[in-house]
């Protein structure tokens, strides 16, 4: 079973690129030769020269990125780009998802979809497709959703997750919030899944855990490419006896995402420290596992600076209803989790914390809400590491934030030429914050 | 032309060996024993019945045993034909006990397993299973979609009881969704599956293309063994396939066989009966099983019965329909003579009554000529003359109802008394309406006076 990815923007050809780096670097240890294996098939097509080419079609308004990232691929050697796999343009979007999605994403359709489809057709199977883009800007966002559109009409049984890069609240864009309003509406009709990546919390990881000083995208973009290729890594599943899971994508959906109205998800991940402290650290799953579950119920997405007061709920006698005042403040409620442990003594671990029925939503039972994955292998030089995906409130706040902030922008109409000339009117934006204030209202009735 | 017959059964017989054989069935006897045991000679051939039959019904029933020893395979076929519903006499336990093997012959064995061929479509039903068997690559996929988890888990909701339902509501678009997405899963398995097959299949086909990659010797040569493994599995479920297409075309001679074997079985019988009387227990077992021991001939005597049932009820029917007609008619002429002759009753009762010192004495009329009819009747030979009877209508040669005794009167002097009577009423009459008339004068006279009426008579009306 194998996953296309699709890199759209700037953001997601970068992002794209370090999750093949940290997947080739893993799945070359020769040692695994089965989960070597499986994680090849999952991402890369072997050709006769047994050369690794990613199954990943590259998609940008600008040559730069692209033309760099498949240079940097061709100068490590362990991998590269498909040759006929890239389409790019000679002018971006200029940060207007009207301009991606109305202009460039309908006029370059037929190309693209023809790249996607040749994808598709070098896997024995497809267990799904995976488009990495970011929402502040144009073409990610914009041809990005236009993108995950034409997906969506041409596999129309195929899982499609979406991979999305929040920007930072401070700004990269002027007109980021209007653009992650309209990308954020769009494709939680469209996609499977949402998996969001905030750029403010990664800065965090990357500052207080990693201790770097000067903080780049590309570093940036290795935390979520070690987060991301930790969840989609080969891993064995509760029913699985023994077999590394086939369909990842598949099986991660259904396990967080059966409810239509709750599709956004987040990861944490424990331990993150940097290469040079590596070695001198030393974990145990009881300690690991203690910090990450209250991570995710003090809704906290790095080991630093958790709240170790906030505690979850005691439950109710049966027929008396949980109401909001019974709620702890800072207390992050969930409506599925999936733990993942990669690494030595995995089969030790204790996970009961994470089953515990005060932690879900009062209707979905802990035993449905809750799965596992594992494996003993390690995952990019980490020992030991336990990875949470959570469809919870984590991404409540962050999300009110955006819309609260484009919507301020959108009474003063602030901008909206620029949205209206490409095609997208007035009603096309009050649509789109309707339908993400019930995402809200959805996520906060948890 | 016998000849010729004798030949194609023994072809048809073949073809049905060659399919027993290709569905896996051990102990398939050769045509040749078919033969024998039709004419019931031979006991190796009814072992190898015994054998055929045990397997035959080990696969249909799937039924799990080791029979080892023959007394065994006896009795487990036994029960077996028993529970499919043969009912033949060897197989019934009677008060005398079972009927040993000995002395069941090869050709109760032979029309035992038509039974079990006929009844029911057992060779479909094996040929399903074994072709199941052999074609694995069109099995579906035995992909647990669910643990054992997730089944139990439903069950919990209800436990739970207190759940308002809009959580129920949450809950089942969650296990909506999640029923969605394993079936996606499903379908990229089965996608998977087609295109692998396809891959096997056009490698296979096209040996040229395979050769021309440089892949490793030792994983070439594993896929060439599993692909010989897979071509022979087909090639068996191919002969498998044809061989029941055979038997197919030839199956209704099959049966033509085997009614002569049921034919020659019972005038055996027959000459059995002839020889020896049935002992009591067989014959209550016969009653039991008509179709077990003597089957056609059963059949027969039942489809005359019935037959003669039919026609009887038939004639019974008719003859009754005809006798209600008739009945029908007798009353309705009976009806309408006795209307008639109350009529005329009703006109001379009129025409007498107006006498009123006529009294109750009339004649009835009586249609006989002048002359008496000698010796006819009990009335006439006792002589006693009585005043005749009014009621009851006298018909020629007899006895009108209960009691009343008529005298025989000659018509010419009836005649000279009605006349005299005739005179005399009319006479009576004609003083009655003179003293009637003189009445009614007197009464107007008197009442006109009264009231000082003069009285004209009507105009007659015009026309």
């Amino acid at each position: 079973m194998s996953i296309v990815t699709v890199q759209l923007g700037q953001c997601g050809n970068q992002v794209g690129q370090e999750l093949f780096e940290v997947i080739s670097n893993d799945a070359n240890d020769t040692q695994r030769k089965v989960y070597s294996e499986c994680s090849s098939e999952r991402f890369f097509n072997e050709t006769a020269n047994r050369e690794l080419v990613a199954r990943s079609v590259l998609i940008d308004m600008e040559p730069k990125v692209i033309s760099q990232s498949i240079a940097k691929t061709a100068k490590s050697g362990k991998w590269r780009y498909g040759d006929r796999s890239h389409f790019s343009q000679k002018q971006g979007s200029g940060n207007n998802w009207a301009n991606g999605y109305c202009v460039h994403g309908p006029r370059h359709e037929e190309v693209v979809m023809d790249i996607v489809r040749r994808e598709v057709e070098h896997c024995d199977c497809l267990a799904g497709i995976m488009a990495m883009m970011s929402v502040a800007g144009g073409t990610g966002s914009g041809v990005g959703t236009y993108v995950t559109q034409c997906l969506r009409d041409e596999y129309p049984n195929s899982f499609i997750l979406n991979h999305l890069t929040w920007p930072y609240g401070t700004g990269e864009v002027i007109v980021q919030n209007y653009n992650s309003v309209l990308t954020l509406s769009h494709l939680y009709q469209l996609s499977d899944a949402i998996l969001v990546h905030e750029n403010d919390t990664v800065h965090k990881i990357c500052a207080q855990l990693m201790n770097i000083k000067h903080i780049s995208f590309r570093d940036v973009n290795k935390v979520i490419a070690h987060q991301l290729g930790s969840v989609l890594q080969p891993a064995l599943t509760g029913d699985s006896h023994g077999v590394y899971n086939r369909n990842p994508i598949g099986e991660l959906m259904s396990s967080l995402v059966c409810h239509p109205e709750y599709k956004l998800l987040s990861v944490c991940n424990i331990p993150q420290v940097s290469s040079s402290s590596m070695a001198y650290s030393m974990f145990t799953w009881p300690g690991l596992l203690k910090h990450l579950r209250q991570m995710l119920i003090a809704n906290s997405k790095m080991e630093e600076g958790i709240d170790w007061q906030v505690r979850a709920p005691s439950l109710q006698p049966e027929g008396i209803e949980r109401t909001r005042s019974h709620r702890r403040p800072g207390f992050n409620t969930s409506l599925a989790n999936l733990l993942i442990l990669r690494g030595k003594d995995v089969n030790n671990a204790e996970i009961s914390g994470f089953q515990h029925p005060s932690l879900y939503t009062p209707w979905l039972p802990a035993d449905e809400a809750f799965s596992m994955w594992k494996t003993p292998v390690p995952f990019n030089k980490y020992e030991k590491s336990a990875i949470l995906v959570s469809n919870s409130q984590t991404l409540l706040r962050p999300l009110d934030n955006m819309v609260g902030k484009a919507w301020n922008m959108f009474a003063s109409r602030a901008y909206i030429h620029q949205y209206t000339k490409f095609g997208i009117s007035e009603e096309d934006f009050l649509d789109s914050f309707t339908s993400l204030e019930q995402v809200i209202s959805s996520y906060s009735q948890l | 032309m016998q000849r010729e017959k004798s030949v194609k059964a023994k072809e048809v017989i073949e073809s049905l060996c060659k399919v027993l054989y290709s569905l896996g069935l051990e102990c398939v006897p050769s045509a040749e024993t078919f033969r024998r045991a039709k004419f019931n000679k031979g006991e190796d051939v009814v072992l190898e019945f015994w054998k055929l039959l045990h397997s035959v019904l080990l696969k249909a029933l799937l039924l799990e045993c080791s029979c080892t020893t023959l007394s065994d395979l006896d009795s487990h076929v036994r029960e077996a034909l028993w529970q499919c519903g043969y009912g033949a006499s060897w197989i019934v336990v009677n008060t005398a006990g079972l009927r040993p093997r000995s002395e069941v012959g090869s050709r109760e064995l032979l029309v035992a397993f038509g039974w079990v061929l006929s009844s029911g479509s057992l060779l479909e039903a094996l040929l399903r299973a074994r072709s199941l068997e052999l074609d694995i690559l069109s099995l579906p996929p035995t992909v647990s979609l669910s643990s054992p988890r997730e089944g139990g888990s439903l069950g919990d909701v209800d436990g739970q009881g207190g759940l308002k339902e809009d959580r129920l509501l949450r809950r089942l678009q969650w296990q909506y969704g999640k029923l969605r997405f394993q079936w996606r899963r499903l379908l990229s398995i089965r996608e998977e599956r087609a295109r692998l097959l396809h891959q096997v299949l056009s490698s296979s086909t096209m040996p040229s293309t395979s050769t021309s990659q440089p892949s490793s010797d030792d994983h070439h040569s594993m896929c060439s063994t599993a692909l010989k493994k897979e071509v022979e599995r087909l090639q068996t479920l191919s002969q498998l396939l044809e061989a029941y297409l055979e038997w197919k075309r030839q199956e209704p001679l099959f049966w033509c066989w085997m009614d002569s074997v049921v034919d020659s079985q019972l005038s055996d019988l027959r000459e059995e009966d002839t020889v020896e009387n049935m002992s009591p227990v067989h014959q209550v077992v016969n009653r039991c099983f008509p179709y077990g021991y003597k089957d056609k001939e059963g059949l027969e005597q039942l489809d005359n019965m019935l037959l003669r049932l039919q026609t009887g009820l038939k004639d019974t029917y008719t003859r009754q329909s005809r006798k209600a007609q008739s009945v029908l008619q007798d009353v309705e002429e009976l009806e309408e003579i006795e209307r008639r002759v109350a009529l005329r009753l009703h006109g001379l009762a009129e025409s007498c009554t107006s006498t009123p010192t006529s009294g109750c004495c009339s004649y009835r009329p009586s249609l006989q000529g002048p002359q008496p009819l000698p010796n006819h009747h009990q009335s006439w030979r006792s002589g006693s003359v009585l005043p005749q009877a009014c009621d009851g209508a006298v018909l020629p040669g007899k006895v009108s109802g209960t009691g009343t005794v008529m005298v025989q009167v000659q018509a010419s002097s009836l005649i000279v008394e009605l006349q005299q009577r005739e005179g005399f009423l009319l006479g009576e009459l004609g003083q009655m309406r003179q003293a009637k008339r003189g009445q009614i004068q007197e009464k107007t006279a008197s009442w006109l006076e009264g009231a000082g009426v003069v009285l004209i008579p009507p105009l007659p009306l015009k026309r």
